[in-house]
């Protein structure tokens, strides 16, 4: 098991270097320069200073040198947008509010969604299964952004429930947090419902079912743990998916997270904002890759790692 | 007998919003910038909590001369030698400025009550380390070329001088000289742009780079200061105590909010979070009639036309392509406040000689004239459009580019037979590709002037010019350009500067379009608040009435 979590890691930090190197030269090719956009209202010294300033004047292997050079030593650079930040503060900075409205999104997508497809198996044909049905075929179909213009619409606009913008209260969080889950929700309740119909046609369930045990008990007991797996499966990519594909709503809520970072970082070529949000993505979606496969271990002690 | 002074104070100002708002008609009709405020609410009792929560850009930075925005939020933080007051350009840290007879030395003496919001005393070495700073090529300053009317500048931003020779004098704590390579007709319009702003070296070499990102460390001599920052989502300010008009600003607190989507903004607008609209479309403008203010920017949009390009080279196809498009037409779809465009300098540049605006002394240089048009193809070898080759429309997104192309395209089509096809890239590809000569056809252009003078936009089309997108070179026209330069009489300065419009324009190098303009919804409560000439808002004498 140490082995298997060694072996990942190794590859993990593997990935990221090439990872790192793509996104280093990918961004380069692509046309524009991070100083494009004002070139218009901007003298051909300037420019040239800025070029210098951030190192851009030099071949493209002493930048990749130096980028790696810098890596290695666990500096990402400093922004060429945001001058003077470091890009690990700029990363710093936005992770929090990203973080807590991921965390909040996936809670609640959870919950629901497990809790609408465990009750709409348990239940086929029924209205609440149809409900969960048509549920999944919105939530899928509908973009964050429509979802979050709605939700402002009535809830901030008629309503006045809650505040149109920001994090700042418990009651901010409402809005960006369902329209962020609506999807995820979506996703869960048809899984969910799919893998608890299968594990309730198992033997063993069939047999606890005969032996007069309660449905409520079977359930728990026995069909969830293996309902769960595929539903963690899908948990992994839904956390990363939560924090980099946030930005949509970050900037409908004006939230000030990673993912709107991520979005501006692509537009204003900021080259090493861009490559540092990459490598932290990165380790991001590998770090929970592994965790989930530990999970699998506890859930299903028939899951070894060799 | 607080209550009693307030209350006194709210009638006196109740009637004089009345009588600005009679002097500048509707705040809802087009206008020179000033004051804007919706119309006075019955009562004109000040609100208990003075404060005015507004949408703004966020910019990357608050340092005067990172500043990669409007420059607004710098501007209530930072004051120059000259300020912005309900759109009047007036003496700010500046006690008096001399100009010398020949119009090159300004000796500018400073105000003796000036402070930085942490109490340290304003200086001429605040002044004159701010501009050598933005001057040092290490600085890598964006927009350094602001400074380069002063003596020597450009070169030692190039690297070609020593900072000693620099234009640039002390004489003592409070005064200080500029001497200007040539006498210049906007001079003291950029003393109050961000180039110009001071900062604080101490503040700058402890704190490095991003020393105006931080409340403690964001220390400006404005009417207002930073009090707390969230990146993203908005940004308080507090009166500054410590600033010498201090007492004239009735404004306790400015609230920005940082909203990028405008049916975000809107929603917000309705629901009372924001007091001030600043992105608002034209459907939503005219839906809040009595509380939309529009503004002539100092801004032109137009189109550059690959004038080395096999087709466009011929100035008759380039004309042609100018006379056909209906601008009134463009200007009614996109419905809020643009107006037609027959020149690219921006409608409320003044003509500082005749006293009139730029555009409305001479000219317009042509008139749209779809058979002339036609006629003008035929000669050129494409009678109807025949065998004119499909050109390429680049533009950077944007609904409103993007609507503005199709219009056009479809214009040209159906006035003179050609085809084109729109390219939408987004602005930094977009801006690169439109420097490559024989990329794109034509292509949007705009730029927002920083102060009012014509050179900045005709400057644009000097053949050695980096930004020269139309790739336009006239020898006729560099040497206009180089009198005018050096002219130092302001009538034959402007003289030239007419010779110029008149040549680009009857040579099509360029292809105008219309005039932005600024658009701005705001609460009846929210009255008297300033909009320099670059459309920035200020508060200074802004004030909340209740209800």
């Amino acid at each position: 098991m140490v082995k298997y979590v060694l072996k990942r890691i190794l590859m993990g930090v593997l990935t990221i270097f090439i990872l790192a190197s793509v996104a280093f030269l990918m961004i380069r090719i692509v046309p524009g320069g991070p100083f494009d956009a004002d070139v218009a209202e901007m003298s051909e010294e300037a420019y040239r200073n800025l070029e210098m300033k951030y190192g851009l004047d030099k071949p493209l292997y002493v930048q990749y040198a130096v980028f790696m050079t810098n890596l290695l030593h666990g500096d990402l650079g400093e922004s060429l947008q945001y001058t003077g930040t470091p890009v690990a503060d700029l990363i710093g900075r936005g992770i929090g509010a990203t973080a807590r409205l991921a965390t909040c999104a996936l809670i609640f997508s959870v919950a629901v969604g497990l809790a609408l497809g465990i009750s709409a198996s348990l239940r086929p044909d029924s209205g609440l299964d149809r409900f969960c049905t048509a549920l999944s075929t919105i939530g899928v179909s509908l973009p964050n952004y429509v979802v979050a213009i709605a939700l402002m619409y009535v809830f901030a606009q008629k309503l006045q429930w809650v505040p149109v913008t920001g994090l700042d209260s418990y009651k901010s969080y409402f809005l960006p947090v369902i329209a962020l889950s609506l999807n995820p929700i979506a996703h869960l309740t048809k899984l969910s419902k799919t893998s608890m119909i299968d594990a309730l046609n198992q033997d063993y369930v069939v047999l606890a079912r005969a032996k007069g045990m309660r449905t409520g008990r079977v359930v728990c007991l026995h069909a969830l743990k293996n309902a769960l797996l595929p539903v963690i499966t899908y948990i992994g990519p839904l956390i990363s998916s939560l924090m980099i594909g946030s930005f949509v709503v970050e900037n409908m809520f004006t939230i000030p997270g990673i993912g709107k970072m991520l979005a501006t970082s692509i537009t204003m070529r900021d080259y090493t904002t861009l490559t540092g949000m990459v490598i932290f993505y990165g380790t991001t979606v590998i770090v929970i890759g592994i965790i989930v496969d530990l999970i699998y271990v506890l859930i299903d002690p028939r899951v070894k790692y060799e | 007998m607080k209550t009693n002074l307030k209350r006194l104070i709210a009638v006196f100002l109740a009637a004089a919003a009345l009588s600005s708002l009679a002097a500048c008609g509707s705040p809802a009709s087009s206008g020179s910038q000033g004051s804007a405020g919706s119309a006075s609410s019955g009562e004109g009792t000040l609100a208990e909590v003075q404060k005015i929560v507004y949408n703004c850009v966020e910019s990357s930075s608050y340092d005067p001369i990172r500043d990669d925005q409007s420059g607004e939020i710098v501007a209530h933080m930072f004051e120059g030698v000259y300020c912005w007051d309900q759109g009047e350009l007036v003496l700010g840290q500046g006690k008096s400025v001399e100009v010398s007879e020949d119009g090159l030395t300004y000796t500018i003496t400073l105000r003796d009550d000036i402070y930085w919001s942490d109490g340290e005393p304003v200086t001429s070495d605040d002044f004159i380390y701010s501009w050598m700073r933005e001057l040092d090529p290490n600085t890598a300053a964006k927009y350094v070329h602001n400074l380069y009317s002063i003596k020597n500048a450009q070169a030692y931003n190039s690297g070609e001088c020593d900072a000693s020779e620099v234009g640039i004098e002390k004489v003592d704590d409070k005064v200080f000289t500029v001497t200007l390579s040539a006498p210049s007709i906007s001079f003291e319009e950029l003393l109050a742009g961000n180039s110009y702003l001071p900062v604080r070296q101490d503040i700058v070499e402890t704190y490095g780079e991003s020393w105006s990102l931080k409340p403690e460390t964001c220390i400006g001599n404005g009417p207002f200061k930073m009090v707390s920052y969230t990146p993203a989502e908005k940004m308080v300010l507090q009166k500054n105590e410590n600033y010498y008009g201090v007492n004239d600003i009735i404004i306790e607190e400015l609230e920005i909010r940082f909203i990028t989507e405008s049916s975000v903004e809107q929603i917000a607008y309705e629901t009372g979070d924001i007091q001030i609209a600043v992105k608002p479309t034209a459907e939503t403008c005219q839906k809040y009639t009595d509380e939309a203010t529009y503004l002539p920017k100092l801004a032109t949009m137009w189109l550059v036309v690959d004038c080395q390009g096999d087709v466009l080279q011929d100035p008759r196809v380039r004309q042609a392509l100018s006379m056909a498009i209906d601008r009134q037409a463009l200007c009614d779809m996109l419905g809020g406040g643009e107006t037609p465009a027959y020149s690219i300098v921006p409608k409320t540049e003044k003509d500082y000689s005749a006293d009139e605006y730029f555009v409305d002394v001479h000219g317009p240089y042509f008139s749209e004239n779809v058979e002339e048009a036609q006629a003008l193809l035929a000669e050129a070898g494409y009678p109807g459009g025949a065998g004119f080759p499909e050109i390429s429309y680049g533009t950077s997104s944007g609904t409103e580019y993007e609507n503005v192309a199709q219009a056009i395209c479809a214009m040209w089509k159906q006035n003179l037979g050609i085809t084109c096809s729109i390219q939408v890239e987004d602005s930094s590809a977009f801006v690169a590709h439109r420097k490559e000569q024989g990329y794109f056809d034509v292509a949007r252009y705009t730029i927002s002037s920083t102060c009012s003078d014509p050179i900045i936009p005709l400057a644009l089309y000097g053949s050695t010019d980096s930004n020269n997108d139309s790739h336009y070179a006239n020898a006729e026209y560099d040497a206009l350009l180089d009198q005018a330069r050096a002219e130092g009489d302001v009538g034959k300065r402007f003289d030239l500067y007419h010779q110029l419009d008149q040549t680009l324009i009857e040579d099509a190098a360029v292809i105008p379009l219309y005039y932005p303009s600024l658009k701005y919804l705001i609460k009846p409560t929210v009255q008297d608040v300033g909009i320099s000439s670059t459309g920035m808002l200020e508060f200074k004498s802004a004030y909340v009435l209740a209800g």
